[in-house]
């Protein structure tokens, strides 16, 4: 944009402003050469001249002449012959006139309109002296001056325009990604900046720039005449922009006048930035300023506003063992649903397993298994700081069952003789003690700590064995077939409620003495006695459960599903998990043995206690299976066997067997990678179909058992289908 | 992905030009006041010096023509041209390749059977070069030869277009030639044909005749800035010499 007569056109805009042309009328009328408004004066308006607008009429603009041609359409100041005459009248030319080119002061063209002019040269007219006049007085009816007509429009209902400093879009590009925060000029010195520090964000800048419904607009000051700031001697390159930044906010609100209500907002994070903008005269805030400020500020703020409103839901992402592309969230904030699947690499957005991840639910028509997940900012949500653990909790092995070596977390003489109830011998204890009736429905229940005596220590199979003896009949073994009963009765009302038995073979290596390797493969047997123990444990367990209270979950997530039990909480010896440890010194303190442990009373500190604690327990798990996985590899190493097997789960490109002789389980892929599969799935009855063979959940098959070698350390166990015969595509 | 934008969504390129955009052309002719012929012209930050010695007779006399005048190119690109010191090696190919195409343009447009058994000298110096080095010179020549009064049939005018990352672009700098294909054409405007065309570098065969079109297009708007250069020297000369009243 031009200014070439800034005086003149400040002048001419006042007097519109004021409606000082209201009335006025057209005087002059040569068609071909021009159509003149009257000088305002009392007498060339026919409503009563306000003050204000005979003062600024009666001045006069000093000349401002240019070698801009007078055609068509100019509008050119009128003058007396002194060049600094200018008032109040002026010419919009009807032709070319050459003449008055470098003589009068060009402030204007008409861009809409050139029918009035052609009207206008129709108007009867009458010759005197030098004027060629119009026959009838033309009058102005109204003369208005149309608001700053700035590009972008503002939206409706906005109240203004913000301006971006480089350093919010940097740091705060999230928060420009949320749709609530429209109308913004984003100045190309921003733009070429944003680029040259972080291209990543930049694309995302542009992106946003390039959704109109978010009306984020470029405005390439740089390249502007008005705009353009040239680095003064001595100022760094990021002075020079900042000053850059100020000057095109300045312009813009220079732009808007002083139009009511309308501003221009320079956010920026740089406060020697604000100082010197609010020195010029600018609005400006912080951008923390300003969300805070804002009424849908909760809008603005990223996760954590979804996850209140919840809208989100945040858990931890799980990765499926079998499929790296699919994962599960466990979403505690979710009524009826606490796993959420995400299937796809958009969906997991690059979370991996472990991270704490926010998920925005698809729409329910949608539900087949996707949801959409939303990636948080792992170090805000997990903010898991190790250090402060302590260090017990941190070193909790979870019971490794590791096949061939014992790891113990304490130290021998605690772990395997004072916190072992031999026989006969006192050891301090924490006791729950039931009163229970035939039915073995408790009616009393008493928490305390004891010093006990075992009247014997008998392993399971000694147990069993006295029980079943009928020939004995001493107090021992009588108590024993008493608990057993009573167990018997707790299990069946547990079953009654739904409890769930869960059964997967766990195998037992049997070692050879010099070598340790497997020579064998035994169930673990599980007899009555390990029944009747496990029953006591978990009576224990639920009955000690129901004086804790959590911070963390409701009453409604309290349920151990398995279990069928309303309430339950881990607690055994403490030697061997730190979450019984943790127990114990929580029930201590609850029948007021000792005080509450410090750490119990911090909600979030207790909270990331337990989940280092899950996680080392899933660890535990794992190391267990990978110990069982490691010394299957080495049995079968040697010898290929046949064996049979049950699928247990159908999928689209094979089917996972368990082949219960020896508890493993393992996909069987129907094609080898890359080749064309003969099977098609079929979703409805759950097989895979292919001509003259079905594979369904529960089939009997027979599979070759056989280690892959062919991968340098990495044996990997192999299982492939020999009965029925698979055909190939 | 280049870091560089060299067309930005809103249509800007680098030195804030749009696509369709020539560089600010400025000359002057009889730069030199000695020489026979000279001008100086400047495209954008390319500032490029063409003196014309002649005609006069042949340096070499066993080189000169019965029938025509001889027509000598030569062009030297000045140690601080570019933004290195280089100094032009002797025999420079490219500097001979540059001579040699002022040279083969411009014969077929002067009228040299009017001076037979002349030599007709145009020596160009490159002072500045950022890109459309050829078109500069190109232009240049034109007006130290009309400067030097030697008859020609016609203007050529020089511009050159390109197509960098996909966007078709006009008067390359030197930054946008480095990363795209350029055109350069020189346009006889009156008779509407096109004396001189070089390609640098590979363009997709179905987007040489837009490329082109486009450098066509800027060459008529060249012709413009010429053509008034040539009259308002013309005015001044005559002014001068009297013959009109300013």
């Amino acid at each position: 944009m031009l200014t070439i007569s800034d005086v003149t056109v400040a002048h001419i805009s006042k007097l519109f402003r004021l409606g000082c042309y209201d009335t006025d009328h057209i005087f002059r009328v040569d068609k071909g050469f021009v159509a003149q408004i009257q000088s305002i004066y009392a007498g060339a308006v026919t409503k009563t001249l306000s003050q204000e607008c005979s003062t600024e009429a009666m001045k006069t603009v000093p000349a401002e002449f240019t070698s801009i041609r007078h055609v068509r359409g100019i509008l050119s100041m009128g003058r007396t012959e002194d060049p600094n005459s200018g008032g109040s009248s002026f010419s919009m030319l009807l032709g070319r006139a050459a003449h008055l080119d470098n003589e009068y002061t060009v402030f204007g063209k008409v861009m809409e309109g050139d029918e009035v002019l052609a009207a206008l040269e129709q108007v009867e007219t009458r010759k005197e002296g030098i004027f060629v006049m119009p026959k009838q007085r033309i009058t102005i009816t109204r003369a208005t001056l149309d608001g700053p007509d700035l590009e972008p429009k503002l939206s409706e209902g906005a109240e203004r325009y913000y301006v971006l400093d480089t350093n919010v879009v940097l740091h705060q590009i999230d928060l420009l990604e949320r749709p609530a925060l429209t109308d913004v000029i984003v100045l190309q010195t921003v733009l070429d900046e944003v680029r040259h520090n972080k291209l990543s964000v930049y694309k995302r800048l542009r992106s946003i720039i390039a959704d109109e419904q978010r009306r984020f607009h470029v405005f390439c000051n740089e390249f502007h005449r008005e705009t353009f700031v040239a680095r003064r001697p001595g100022e760094s390159p990021n002075d020079r922009n900042d000053r850059a930044i100020r000057v095109a906010t300045q312009w813009y609100q220079s732009q808007l006048g002083e139009e009511a209500g309308v501003e221009v907002l320079l956010l920026t994070n740089d406060a020697e930035n604000r100082r010197l903008a609010r020195d010029a005269g600018l609005k400006c805030e912080s951008i923390h300023e300003h969300v805070r400020a804002r009424a849908d500020a909760a809008e603005l703020m990223d996760l954590q506003a979804g996850l209140t409103a919840g809208e989100l839901h945040q858990g931890k992402l799980n990765i499926s063992r079998h499929n790296s592309r699919q994962g599960a969230v466990f979403v505690s904030s979710l009524k009826g649903h606490t796993s959420i699947l995400l299937r796809g690499d958009e969906a997991l957005n690059r979370a991996i397993d472990g991270d704490i991840v926010a998920v925005r639910l698809l729409p329910e028509a949608e539900w087949t298994d996707q949801v959409d997940s939303k990636l948080a900012d792992r170090a805000a949500l997990a903010a898991a700081d190790d250090d402060e653990e302590d260090g017990a909790g941190e070193r909790d092995m979870g019971a490794m069952p590791f096949a061939a070596d014992l790891e113990t977390a304490v130290p021998k003489r605690l772990g395997e003789d004072l916190c072992s109830l031999h026989e006969k011998v006192d050891r301090l204890a924490f006791s729950v003690i039931w009163v229970v009736d035939h039915e073995a429905n408790v009616i009393s229940t008493k928490v305390a700590k004891t010093v006990i005596r075992s009247v014997a220590a008998l392993s399971y199979e000694q147990a069993q064995l006295r029980m079943d003896d009928a020939r004995l009949v001493d107090p021992l073994t009588e108590s024993l077939r008493t608990l057993n009963r009573l167990a018997k009765a707790l299990k069946a009302k547990r079953a009654a409620s739904g409890a769930l038995s869960l059964a997967s073979p766990e195998v037992r290596f049997v070692l050879d003495s010099e070598t340790r390797d497997p020579t064998d493969v035994a169930m673990y047997n599980l007899k009555e006695a390990n029944s009747m123990a496990e029953e006591f444990m978990l009576l224990a367990n639920i009955t000690q459960a129901r004086y804790f209270s959590s911070g963390t979950l409701t009453p409604a997530d309290y349920l151990h599903y398995g279990l069928a039990a309303p309430i339950y909480t881990h607690f055994t010896s403490p030697i061997r998990r730190y979450a019984d440890q943790m127990a114990h010194r929580l029930l201590a303190a609850i029948i007021q043995w000792e005080a509450v442990p410090r750490e119990a009373l911090d909600t979030s500190a207790a909270t990331e206690l337990i989940d280092n604690l899950n996680q080392r327990h899933t660890l535990a798990q794992h190391a267990g299976r990978a110990s069982v996985a490691l010394h299957t590899l080495i049995f079968f190493r040697a010898k290929a066997t046949e064996e049979d097997a049950y699928v247990i789960k159908v999928r689209e490109n094979g089917v996972v067997v368990l082949v219960p002789r020896y508890g493993i389980e393992g996909i069987v892929y129907v094609a080898a990678r890359g080749e064309r599969s003969a099977f098609a799935y079929d979703a409805k009855t759950d097989a895979l179909i292919a001509p003259g063979c079905t594979l369904r959940t529960f089939d009997k098959v027979r599979v070759a058992i056989s280690v892959d070698q062919s991968r340098a350390h990495r044996p990997k166990l192999q299982l492939a289908i020999i009965e029925p015969v698979l055909p190939r595509a | 992905m280049s870091r560089s934008e060299f067309l930005s969504p809103e249509g800007f390129r680098i030195d804030g030009r749009r696509a369709g955009e020539a560089r600010r052309l400025r000359c002057r002719m009889g730069a030199l006041p000695d020489a026979d012929g000279s001008a100086y012209v400047e495209q954008g930050n390319t500032k490029v010096l063409v003196s014309v010695s002649g005609p006069h007779e042949c340096v070499s006399k066993r080189k000169q023509a019965h029938d025509r005048a001889m027509l000598t190119c030569e062009f030297v690109a000045l140690p601080y041209a570019t933004g290195e010191h280089k100094p032009q090696a002797h025999g420079d190919r490219a500097a001979a390749e540059l001579a040699a195409a002022v040279r083969h343009t411009f014969e077929p447009v002067m009228q040299l059977q009017l001076y037979p058994r002349s030599q007709i000298i145009v020596s160009i110096m490159l002072l500045q070069a950022d890109g459309g080095v050829r078109s500069a010179a190109i232009n240049a020549t034109t007006l130290a030869l009309i400067d030097a009064g030697i008859a020609m049939e016609d203007f050529v005018c020089a511009c050159s277009a390109g197509s960098v990352q996909g966007a078709l672009l006009l008067d390359l700098t030197a930054q946008e030639h480095g990363a795209g294909a350029e055109l350069s054409v020189g346009l006889l405007p009156g008779s509407e044909r096109v004396g001189y065309m070089q390609l640098e570098s590979k363009l997709p065969l179905s987007s040489v005749d837009e490329v082109l079109n486009f450098a066509l297009e800027g060459a008529r708007q060249v012709y413009e800035v010429l053509q008034t250069a040539v009259r308002l020297h013309a005015d001044e000369q005559l002014g001068s010499r009297g013959l009109i009243s300013a």
